[in-house]
């Protein structure tokens, strides 16, 4: 096709204009891309490194497109918003952005009000939103019906085979693949090997033009340290993370130990608040900024922080545990050095990282059981099943519940759909794709072997990678510890340092929280309660609690498994580690008078027998005045709130001569949906005790069991 | 599979954008209905265009002719296909919930729609189930939401047995006639096609239907958007699908003169699309008497019986020739009866005889048989009657006491059993002449010669104008038949 010179000086301008540099230039291959999405309405998948200027070509794109009279460009990203960096290119050239998603719902008619005035070039959308049938409704219609671009970012969680794999892309490639020709179409990624790029490209349809550069090529230097224990990691980031120039990153792989290493890090002195998408997005943007401007000298995140954040000075990247695969591990300490300046890629491993990745690799897909029961619940339900209707009829996590139904709804043909809340059957037969998911998993575990290879290599660690990436210009790097030949960061931990970890960790009790509500108004009907307003009345709740551990953590985790499960008791240590966290760091005020303890019918001694030495180690009585009256299945297989509800309902009575009206300490040996806790409180309470003042030797979660 | 349902072809990616109902229902401008899209096709084909030519630029030039005026106008058209984005998503939500879209381009629409509908067959069409049963044909059963329960349980009965003999029921999925029809055909392991008006999503999704439609013995479909409500005006349109995706249709129960039945059926009879037949047990709605009077042929039980090949009695019209196979399927099963049948008449009353049907009244019941069994007697009567040409009303007049519709109701079993020739304008009955094949071959001996393929361009186009007020370009017979063909020629 024969492009009008003016065309190119018009984008060449624009791009000028937007980078605010007279003399910028296009980076090899950016023309291009923009020429074809804007004169031929091709769809292009663009494979490009972090900071070659994808966002450029879309701005550009969006620019010219605009000019002649297009309508507005869709960008759907797994990003909470541009960078700001980025919203200030665009706008210099007149490219408005917004960004619309459930965090900003009450901006959403001011926004949908701009959209429809034109006053908006590019709506940032998440992919889970893009299938949120309210929004569609309310905000997308509009935009969809005069869309003059598609764009799809991180284009890499199209593939299923990727290592960052997400449901939601799954509608997104139909949508691509049922667009017009007479939409521009743009995917872009910065990371992918050979394999996840074909896939995608396959995905997105015959039509597709893939236009890829060469990896990243940066001044990071990489080096691995072997360290089992949590301690002496801890004390490890505590004694050299100061030393290290610049501000970075510190990954964990679960939520929990991302706050723990924080807090431990910040009692240390040294400011790394943590970062999760358990946070909200202000919050989390906040924390992105406070990076960005060296504000911190750290944060400690999950995977959470990652995609789109582009800080090209980032001086370290340390991985506290051993992420699943190369491809990770690259994406996450590439992160590092991207101006050219030295900076530091450590990764620490120990002795949980196979566990905690072994669960990832296991929980990534449903159990078949578990699509069975709840197809078998939608299939009798003509009128449809909210997700807390499914739970009452099947016992599954909420959360497993909700796994199932999202990977199922994303399917091309899906056996159910969802409208107001509430989900039903479809009449698309459902087949489970047994293959594809153990190649999944085979490939999972193959790309963990790689991984534990990568840790025991001694040649160099650059090299590894690259090669690992398919990249055919992989050579030595000479900057990183193998081909040094010495740690570049010391490997050493000083033992007082070391100790003081262990003592952190040994106190990382956690608050119970007493409930409030009622799960339903039927809920414990043998019993009687008023629950109408489903909010629990005060005289029947209990005093805010305590967890002495995490179940099988170090600290004292690990010894409470070892008491349940080995001993058949609790040792001694817990008792003293009990005594002293409650006298000392807890405090109940007024203090309990008297001990109390869940009994249990599997194991009847196991917790009285503790509960009493406990009691004497507190100088309190013990009074095991709480019965089991009837038989249950243990609490811990019920994994829903309708089931664990149900499961207690009438299988508790108290002895109530032996109630004292003073506060009472109760104890049990684990805690996990506190419903038991929360039953038995109540009952004593009707029975005449003092405040309830809930003690557990360890909180469950669900990796942890 | 390489393309998948979500992946529609160019042409019927245009189609949809000009047609579809898609995102923004507020939206100032409004999908093109039928008849404008019609209009474009024309357009289209006198150009030598294909509607996927309207996703290049090249072809979105041409559409400046359309210019601003009237009711098509070029920024219409545009904005329109601009719709890209909301098409995907539109296609991929209705095909994630299973469903599938087929335009009039796509080589899989309805065959009966296109030969039987031309211009009025819906420009898209949304669905869900086995396509294949769309061009399986099969009875299509309507009736008023009003029918009495005798209707109800008529079609319910007969809804079974057409499952019985592998007949899929073609139905509207409306309360009443169009549900027990369904539904009991189901029941009885049938197929069945429901062309609905409203509510695909929802109706696919009931469990009923949900496992026929998994089970492939249930098909839906729906010329309007699959979460789209009720509304008077889809009803009357829906109404031609019905029919069009039968090979014979059922009118259990209709108002007279106003009504969804009504006009359903009228339509038919105008049209010429399929036989239609009309439930005439007494007490008979007067819907049901008009649209017998003009030209439905009655039916009543006696079709339940044993041995009755519905697929010859519903598919076919009165002519002698098509009705050759059925009296002999009938003659076959029934030979003990009818021998015995045969031995009474001797003992019946003597031919000839002016006499009462209270007398035959009282001679059956004597002999122990219901009224169904009436004809046999009435017939050596009715025959020496139609020793002229006779209009019903003197067969009615020369008995005493006899309901309108049962004389024509007997009349129409002679002519269904090839006793009798039924002709038309105004309806008359006669003996049939000895060499009656050649008769109805050219065309005189009987005015219902089926021809499907064809019919008159006159009654096509003079529809085409009064349905769309809005036609501006003359649909010439020449470039009318284009519209239909596209992906086929």
């Amino acid at each position: 096709m024969n492009i009008p010179m003016d065309r190119k000086s018009k984008a060449l301008h624009y791009l000028r204009q937007a980078l605010d540099e007279n003399r910028a230039t296009f980076r090899d291959g950016q023309w291009e891309a923009v020429r074809d999405l804007v004169a031929n309405q091709e769809t292009l998948l663009l494979v490009r490194r972090t900071g070659w200027g994808k966002s450029m070509v879309y701005f550009l794109a969006t620019r010219l497109l605009r000019d002649k009279g297009a309508g507005p460009t869709i960008l759907i990203s797994p990003l909470l918003s541009l960078m700001r960096n980025q919203i200030e290119a665009a706008s210099r050239i007149g490219v408005e952005a917004e960004t619309i998603n459930s965090s900003n719902r009450d901006e959403w008619d001011r926004i949908e009000r701009e959209v429809r005035q034109g006053d908006v070039d590019i709506l940032l959308i998440s992919p889970e939103r893009l299938s949120n049938e309210g929004f569609r409704n309310r905000v997308l219609d509009y935009v969809a019906d005069r869309v003059g671009l598609f764009v799809v970012d991180e284009a890499h969680c199209i593939s299923d085979w990727g290592h960052d794999f997400r449901p939601d892309y799954q509608r997104i490639t139909r949508i691509l693949q049922a667009l017009p020709s007479n939409v521009p179409a743009l995917a872009t990624t910065a990371t992918a090997n050979d394999r996840v790029v074909e896939d995608v490209a396959e995905q997105i349809g015959p039509g597709v033009t893939v236009s890829r550069g060469p990896l990243a090529r940066s001044s990071l230097r990489l080096q691995n340290v072997k360290m089992e224990s949590p301690t002496d990691r801890m004390a490890w980031l505590a004694e050299h993370v100061p030393d290290i120039p610049g501000s970075g990153i510190i990954y964990a792989l679960t939520v929990r130990d991302a706050r723990r290493i924080s807090e431990w890090l910040q009692l240390q002195g040294i400011d790394a608040p943590s970062y999760s998408g358990r946070r909200d997005s202000d919050e989390r943007e906040a924390l992105e900024e406070a990076l960005l401007d060296n504000d911190v000298k750290a944060l400690v995140a999950t995977v959470a922080l990652g995609m789109g954040f582009d800080k090209p000075d980032l001086g370290f990247v340390i991985h506290y545990q051993r992420p699943g695969s190369v491809v990770h591990y690259y994406q996450q300490v590439g992160r590092a050095g991207r101006d050219g300046n030295t900076a530091y890629g450590v990764l620490l491993h120990g002795a949980e990282d196979d566990d905690i990745i072994d669960y990832f690799i296991r929980t990534s897909f449903p159990a078949e059981a578990h699509v069975d029961e709840v197809l078998g619940a939608l299939e009798e339900a003509d009128r449809g099943l909210k997700v807390r209707e499914i739970e009452k009829r099947v016992n599954l996590r909420r959360g497993d519940i909700r796994h199932v139904l999202k990977l199922l709804s994303v399917r091309g043909r899906s056996p159910v759909e969802k409208e107001n809340k509430r989900w039903y059957r479809t009449p698309v037969p459902y087949s489970p794709n047994r293959e594809k998911v153990e190649a999944i998993k085979q490939l999972r575990r193959e790309e963990q072997r790689e991984m534990q290879e990568y840790m025991e290599h001694d040649e160099c660690l650059m090299r590894f990678l690259q090669r690992a990436l398919d990249d055919p210009h992989a050579e030595d790097c000479r900057i990183c510890a193998s081909c040094v030949g010495e740690p570049l960061i010391p490997e050493s931990v000083p033992e007082d340092l070391a100790i003081e970890a262990a003592r952190f960790l040994q106190r990382s009790e956690v608050p119970i929280e007493p409930r409030k509500q009622w799960p339903w108004t039927d809920a414990f009907s043998t019993y009687g309660w008023e629950n109408d307003g489903l909010t629990m009345e005060d005289h029947l709740q209990a005093e805010e609690g305590r967890a002495l551990s995490i179940w099988g953590d170090a600290g004292w985790g690990q010894l409470v498994k070892k008491g349940k499960y080995h001993d058949g008791r609790f040792d001694d240590r817990l008792v003293e580690a009990a005594k002293q966290m409650i006298e000392r760091r807890w405090g109940p005020d007024p203090f309990p008078r008297w001990v109390t303890c869940v009994p249990s019918n599997n194991n009847p001694h196991l917790v009285p027998e503790f509960a009493q030495r406990l009691a004497e180690a507190l100088n309190l009585e013990f009074i095991p005045c709480v019965r089991k009256v009837a038989e249950n299945r243990p609490q811990k297989e019920m994994e829903n709130k309708e089931q664990q509800t149900r499961n207690l309902d009438g299988v508790f009575d108290i002895e109530e001569r032996g109630v004292r009206d003073e506060p009472a300490l109760l104890v049990d040996d684990t805690v996990d949906s506190r419903w038991t806790l929360t039953v038995v409180t109540a009952l004593l309470k009707e029975a005449g005790a003092g405040p309830v003042y809930p003690f557990a030797l360890a909180k469950t979660t669900p990796t942890s069991t | 599979m390489d393309t998948q349902a979500h992946e529609l072809a160019p042409d019927a990616q245009a189609i949809f954008l000009l047609c579809g109902r898609l995102g923004d229902n507020d939206s100032d401008v409004k999908p093109l209905t039928r008849n404008q899209y019609n209009e474009v096709a024309n357009w289209l084909h006198n150009n030598d265009m294909r509607p996927a030519d309207l996703l290049e630029s090249s072809g979105r030039e041409q559409l400046s002719v359309f210019g601003e005026d009237g009711k098509i106008t070029e920024t219409r058209l545009h904005t329109l296909l601009d719709r890209g984005t909301a098409l995907a998503m539109a296609v991929e939500e209705w095909t994630n919930k299973g469903g599938w879209i087929l335009t009039r381009s796509d080589e899989d629409y309805p065959t009966r729609f296109r030969r039987r509908l031309k211009h009025l067959a819906p420009p898209v069409l949304y669905g869900i189930g086995d396509q294949s049963l769309l061009e399986f044909g099969g009875a299509s059963m309507v009736g008023s939401r009003d029918s009495d329960d005798a209707a109800l349980s008529f079609i319910r009965d007969l809804a079974r047995r057409c499952a019985d003999q592998g007949i899929a029921v073609v139905s509207g999925g409306a309360r009443g006639v169009d549900q027990a029809s369904m539904d009991a055909a189901l029941e009885s392991g049938g197929m069945v096609v429901g062309a609905l008006a409203n509510g695909l999503a929802k109706t696919a999704r009931k469990k009923k239907y949900r496992e026929a439609i998994t089970e492939e013995r249930l098909t839906l479909v729906s010329a309007y958007h699959p979460d789209s409500g009720f509304q008077v005006w889809k009803a009357m349109d829906r109404n031609k699908h019905i029919y069009a995706l039968s090979d014979g249709a059922i009118v259990a129960h209709s108002a007279h003169g106003s009504g969804g039945t009504w006009s359903g059926a009228t339509e038919n009879l105008d049209h010429n699309w399929v036989p239609l037949s009309v439930l005439a047990e007494p007490p008979i709605p007067e819907g049901n008497q008009k649209l017998i009077e003009k030209g439905g042929r009655p039916i009543d039980r006696r079709l339940l019986r044993e041995g009755v090949d519905l697929k010859e009695w519903l598919f076919t019209k009165a002519s002698l020739t098509e009705l050759r196979s059925s009296i002999g399927a009938l003659t076959e099963s029934g030979e003990t009866k009818r021998d015995k049948q045969e031995a009474e008449d001797q003992k019946s009353p003597s031919k000839g005889t002016v006499f009462s049907i209270d007398d035959i009244r009282e001679y059956l019941r004597e002999h122990g048989s219901g009224d169904a069994e009436l004809f046999p007697f009435v017939w050596p009567v009715l025959k020496l009657l139609l020793g002229e040409t006779r209009r019903y009303q003197y067969v009615k007049e020369y008995f005493e006491d006899l309901r309108p519709s049962q004389a024509q109701d007997w009349l129409m079993m002679a002519a269904e059993r090839g006793l009798a020739v039924r002709e038309e304008g105004p309806v008359r009955y006669s003996l049939p002449q000895p060499q009656e094949g050649a008769t109805n071959s050219d065309g005189k001996g009987s005015s219902e010669k089926v021809d499907e393929e064809s019919p008159s361009d006159d009654s096509v186009r003079s529809n085409g104008e009064k349905e769309g007020s809005e036609v501006g370009i003359v649909n010439s017979s020449n470039s009318s038949r284009s519209l239909f063909d596209e992906a086929n020629e």
